[in-house]
């Protein structure tokens, strides 16, 4: 009796492996398809439907699915992409868009212009629905001019909607986006299983560069040591959201890749906080910051540190104001005693924790800030809180955080009008009102950026918040891999990829 | 007959008691999963409209109501981060946590069975070097006991996965698609869940047997001349199994509790990474769905094992009928 189950355990432990070893071998076999990878993303998708997605990690996907009237290149330059040109008219409330011809969606369908009409018109609240892209309530009509012509009136003149024309067309009255959502990219999507991954295909009638891969899988991966596991085991290509701690455990295998994220972090001052509504003593934190030996301690001297509110991937309307706040404790301390406050005082940052780039950032910071008696207390709190409570609620003293933003400017300019309802720090200055107002108003680019780069010099003056640096992106890329690119905004363009011959 | 209605009564007023509470918890913590939905790009006006879509503007007993009335017609809610049904959402998830749960059972029971009795047969013999047997396996087994699952994972991982490369983590197949793939890529995960489990098991049968074979009716069985093993698996068993039983489905609401954990090490896509995944967008129908599952299925497991206990000793079973 006893022998024979010590035959059974023996027999059961011993399948066990032999079992685990075919595993092995199959895990193996299957990443030797030269024309497939797996890349890892940090959050399950908010919706397959491109209009009604939020989420900086559900368009980042889906941006190899979908294309707009035009779409961002790497540098930065909207190029035509469903359109194969636009004017603008010289008092900016018409745009004339020509259609590419020629154009197909995934499911076999010519675009028309009947398409592009009924996909600008969902986003712009026509149907009497609010506007999911609140930029476009200044619509006023789309109109058919012939059937390859398409005209946007606007109420007011806007040269910045181009900027927000990047979103998706998709087939007219198509009801199956949420589930099989047809576009008109580089790769058509496959399947999709919820907190799991989407598959997405090469499109073989794409009008432009073709994808070199056949099969991109996107794997949801929430864990970051299981994502490392995974790397280290093979089973993902590509993981775009490394840490400097992380990228230092993977091996030879991968290359890490250092781009920008296209955020503006900073240290965000409530302007209506007790201390911080005098002008001195955010000037005296900011002079007490090194944002150098921020970037040092937390990315390894990766990322580029910024003192404007728009982060350099914005280009000709980026002012370069690095050098107003350079380190000067004796200035800081001395700012802080003309505000009242010679002895300093306690603060509370409230920082999302599951930003890890945040979380280190503030605790550099805390340490700067000692040197001039500034005790600021970290708190970390939830990403749905932070939502809640401070972006609606403005319920904070200060917080770290990084903000996207559309290629246009003015989608981050607003964020420090008065009243607007983005302007989550209470920053108030009329001079920066009015500017902003001319700003968006001109027609005349060179003016526009005159207006931008004032309004850049305003707020750090004032000292509006603390900006610190565009973050660095740290990728890992598998060494058989090439072509990853970085864009100026968050997203993960697949169709440059491929395998190193 | 009796006894069974009152304890699915019992059960229905727990999951009502519970479900009650996880629903309030997510009226009193921060955050909504309108704005969450949303994100940076929120303008007020959408917020609203959102709002008044999924009927969070109504006083939470409206909402409460309006949940319960989505359970009642089968597909548990709509998620509202993803607008997708509740039901078909995660039961693909539940298939995974119950496969990886049964596994893990099973594993415990095939490995903490054998153990327990032969470490429990070593310790009652009670001469000089089984006592130092039976107290150096204490010590280790203590060990065992003490390792939260999610270390072993991570222990298992590197070892049989990375160096060993016994199987290839993130290699998940799902069980549609391949059932052998399928649970080859779940044993290590199911392994991480068992082994502190196995421990825990182990120390409940070993005393058990211990006790069981200082018994009178052992010293009978052996006045007889009954052979050791004999006692042992003939008498001794089935008296400390008893004990076993109500072990065990203690360690089952563990074995689910360690699967939610262990499911983010495996990167399982299981009802652990739909809960917290739910949690963190503050989407109430997917989490109460799953506190509910989770809790539905520890009070039909507590409920089988009394079930069995009264199988297994008819005395349990006759007092129970009498209340």
């Amino acid at each position: 009796m006893k022998k024979r189950f010590l035959l059974m355990l023996l027999t059961l432990a011993l399948s066990t492996v032999l079992c685990a070893c075919k595993d092995g071998k199959k895990g193996a076999d299957s990443s030797d398809e030269k024309d497939s990878i797996v890349v890892g993303i940090q959050q399950d998708l908010d919706s397959l439907d491109p209009h009604l997605a939020t989420a900086a990690g559900t368009k980042e996907v889906l941006f190899n699915v979908f294309e707009g009237l035009v779409k961002p290149d790497k540098n930065g330059n909207l190029i035509p992409a469903v359109a194969s040109d636009f004017k603008i008219s010289p008092d900016g409330d018409t745009y004339t868009f020509t259609l590419r011809g020629g154009v197909k969606f995934h499911n076999g369908e010519a675009v028309t212009a009947e398409d592009v009409k009924y996909s600008i018109e969902r986003n712009a609240g026509i149907d009497g629905n609010e506007p999911l892209v609140s930029a476009f309530s200044i619509i006023q009509s789309v109109n058919i001019v012939d059937s390859s012509t398409v005209e946007i009136v606007l109420s007011e003149p806007d040269t910045e909607l181009i900027g927000y024309l990047t979103v998706a067309i998709i087939p007219k009255d198509y009801e199956n986006l949420a589930t099989s959502p047809v576009g008109t990219g580089p790769f058509k999507f496959s399947s999709y299983t919820p907190g799991e991954n989407i598959v997405i295909e090469k499109n073989n009638d794409y009008y432009g560069e073709m994808a070199y891969l056949s099969k991109v899988t996107f794997k949801v991966v929430t864990n970051s040591s299981a994502a490392i596991l995974e790397l280290q085991a093979g089973s993902i290509d590509i993981y775009p959201y490394m840490t400097m701690d992380e990228a230092s455990q993977l091996g030879e295998d991968f290359d890490i890749l250092y781009g920008n994220t296209n955020l503006v972090q900073g240290l965000f001052l409530n302007n209506a906080f007790k201390y911080f509504d005098d002008v001195r003593v955010r000037q005296a934190v900011y002079y007490a910051l090194d944002r150098q030996a921020v970037l040092d301690m937390v990315a390894g001297g990766h990322g580029t540190i910024i003192g404007s509110c728009l982060y350099p991937g914005y280009g000709k309307y980026y002012n370069d104001l690095n050098d107003k706040y350079s380190k000067d404790i004796d200035k800081a301390k001395q700012l802080l005693k003309d505000a009242g406050y010679a002895e300093g005082f306690d603060f509370t940052v409230k920082v999302p924790s599951n930003y890890q780039v945040h979380m280190d950032t503030a605790m550099v910071i805390k340490e700067q800030l000692k040197a001039i008696g500034v005790t600021m207390n970290i708190e970390g709190i939830e990403w749905a809180t932070w939502l809640s409570d401070i972006y609606q609620g403005r319920n904070y003293e200060a917080t770290i955080i990084g903000f996207d933003a559309n290629m246009a400017p003015k989608d981050m300019m607003r964020r420090y009008v008065s009243d607007n309802s983005k302007n989550m720090t209470n920053y108030n200055n009329s001079q920066y009102d009015q500017l902003y107002e001319m700003a968006i108003a001109t027609v005349d680019d060179e003016k526009k950026i005159e207006y931008y780069h004032e309004m850049q010099e305003i707020i750090a003056e004032d000292a509006g918040s603390i900006f610190i640096a565009d973050p660095a992106m740290l990728v890992a890329v598998s060494k058989d891999l090439e072509g990853y690119t970085f864009y100026p905004i968050y997203v993960q363009d697949m169709s440059k990829v491929r395998y190193v011959e | 007959m009796k006894y069974i209605f009152k304890r699915i009564g019992q059960a229905i007023i727990t999951l009502f008691v519970v479900s009650v509470i996880v629903f309030a918890m997510f009226q009193i913590i921060p955050g909504d999963v309108v704005t969450n939905k949303l994100g940076t790009n929120a303008s007020p006006e959408r917020i609203e409209e959102l709002r008044e879509y999924y009927g969070l503007d109504n006083p939470a007993y409206i909402q409460y109501k309006n949940w319960i009335d989505d359970i009642f017609w089968g597909e548990l809610g709509i998620s509202y981060s993803k607008d997708l049904p509740v039901a078909y959402m995660i039961n693909p998830n539940v298939k995974v946590t119950l496969c990886l749960a049964s596994l893990s059972l099973l594993i415990i029971v095939v490995f903490a069975v054998p153990i327990g009795l032969g470490m429990g047969y070593i310790a009652s013999k009670k001469k000089r070097k089984d006592v130092l047997i039976s107290n150096g396996f204490d010590i280790i087994n203590q060990t065992f006991m003490a390792i939260p699952s999610f270390f072993i994972g991570i222990i298992i991982s590197i070892v049989f996965g990375l160096i060993l490369k016994w199987f290839t983590p993130g290699q998940y197949v799902a069980i549609e698609k391949n059932a052998v793939d399928f649970f080859l890529y779940i044993i290590p995960a199911a392994v991480s869940v068992a082994i502190p489990k196995i421990a825990m098991l182990v120390r409940f049968i070993k005393s058990s047997v211990e006790e069981e074979m200082a018994k009178d009716y052992v010293r009978t069985a052996r006045s007889k001349s009954a052979s050791n093993i004999r006692i042992l698996f003939c008498h001794v068993l089935k008296n400390s199994m008893i004990t076993s039983i109500t072990a065990l489905s203690v360690i089952m609401a563990e074995i689910f509790a360690g699967s939610v954990v262990v499911e983010q090490v495996f990167n399982l896509p299981g009802i652990g990474k739909a809960l917290i995944g739910g949690i963190g967008e503050r989407d109430y129908p997917v989490v109460m769905a799953i506190v509910m599952y989770i809790s539905a299925m520890i009070i039909i497991v507590n409920l089988l094992a009394d079930v069995i206990y009264s199988l297994v000793d008819p005395r349990a079973g006759g007092n129970h009928e009498k209340n």
